[in-house]
């Protein structure tokens, strides 16, 4: 016979493991790294940062070969990410299209759908890529942080770093006395017409979250071998 | 009335209990990956995993992939066994909270 105070802590193991053993990691740490040095080498490759491209200091890319340097980026990270899901379900015994897949689909689509329309605008004659980029960050820290519920912590952190960096991406936009807040402004001004300006900026943006934030989090959470 | 020989004495122990709980939430798990979940040495592992496969609630399977691996599975009976478990464990809570 166990008395009730036995068989709720035995309940309470069972909970905290189950919940343990259900958390789903919608990014790996391997597809971070992949997508993380990609973004840092497509924004030096074609940002150059500090050294705009013609003699009048222009930039010459136009918003739309932005994006879709950006979507091509996108493309190899995620396919990058479906292998790395893949190969860990496989080690684990689970379908690839697991219940925690599925959960983490439901949970990232209303806010990839938000970032897929802005990412259509330059298509249709929008010419803002600052607002692009600032959209793209916050709907991909939304996206994770809406998986809280089964995401391991280092997910949610790298959730709340992309929407406050969207935030402080969004302020030079929306008040010109927070123009010193662009990354552009921070590390010297910048030569070139406003628009060249806008998309290194744009580049600067990408670089710093999607690149620098996805390389933290694959270092934070790298798999070590159990010895 | 609370049927207590549902209990299963081989599930109850606690880190038997922990085995169990892990081996219910997936198809089934390397060796490795069990160790590292729960924390405990692999004598101590193998020897729990050894009394939940004789008692006929764990299966083992061996393969050669890139290298040997050893994994765990909960049995048909292993996996109506933990249900009734469970069972029991909330009646318990329920019938004291009245």
């Amino acid at each position: 016979m166990i008395d009730r105070s036995e068989a709720e802590e035995h309940l309470r193991v069972i909970r905290s493991l189950m919940e343990k053993a259900t958390v789903y990691r919608a990014i790996s740490a391997e597809a971070a790294a992949v997508g993380g040095s990609l973004a840092v080498a497509a924004s030096f490759a074609f940002g150059s940062w500090w050294a705009p491209q013609s003699a009048s200091g222009d930039f010459r890319v136009s918003v739309v070969q932005f994006t879709g340097l950006w979507c091509a980026v996108l493309a190899v990270t995620a396919l990058t990410n479906l292998f790395f899901l893949w190969r860990a379900a496989q080690s684990r015994g689970e379908n690839f299209i697991s219940s925690g897949m599925r959960m983490a689909m439901r949970a990232i689509l209303p806010s990839y759908v938000v970032a897929a329309f802005f990412t259509a605008m330059p298509f249709f004659g929008f010419t803002s890529p600052n607002l692009l980029v600032t959209a793209w960050i916050i709907c991909h820290g939304l996206a994770l942080l809406a998986t809280t519920h089964f995401a391991p912590r280092s997910l949610v952190w790298l959730g709340w770093a992309f929407v406050i960096a969207g935030l402080c991406a969004i302020l030079p936009l929306v008040d010109r006395n927070f123009a010193g807040f662009s990354l552009g402004n921070m590390a010297g001004e910048l030569s070139g017409s406003p628009a060249s300006r806008a998309i290194l900026v744009g580049q600067q943006w990408m670089a710093c979250t999607f690149g620098l934030f996805h390389l933290i989090y694959a270092a934070c959470t790298w798999p070590r071998r159990a010895r | 009335m609370i049927d207590f020989t549902k209990l299963d004495k081989t599930i109850h122990e606690k880190a038997r209990l922990s085995i169990m709980t892990l081996l219910a939430t997936r198809p089934s798990w390397a060796f490795q990956d069990l160790k590292a979940e729960l924390n405990m040495s692999d004598g101590n592992l193998i020897t729990h995993l050894r009394v939940l496969h004789e008692a006929g609630l764990v299966a083992v399977t061996k393969e050669v992939l890139d290298r040997p691996q050893t994994s765990y599975s909960l049995t048909t009976r292993g996996r109506k066994a933990f249900g009734e478990y469970l069972a029991v464990l909330e009646q318990i809570v329920r019938a004291t909270q009245r």
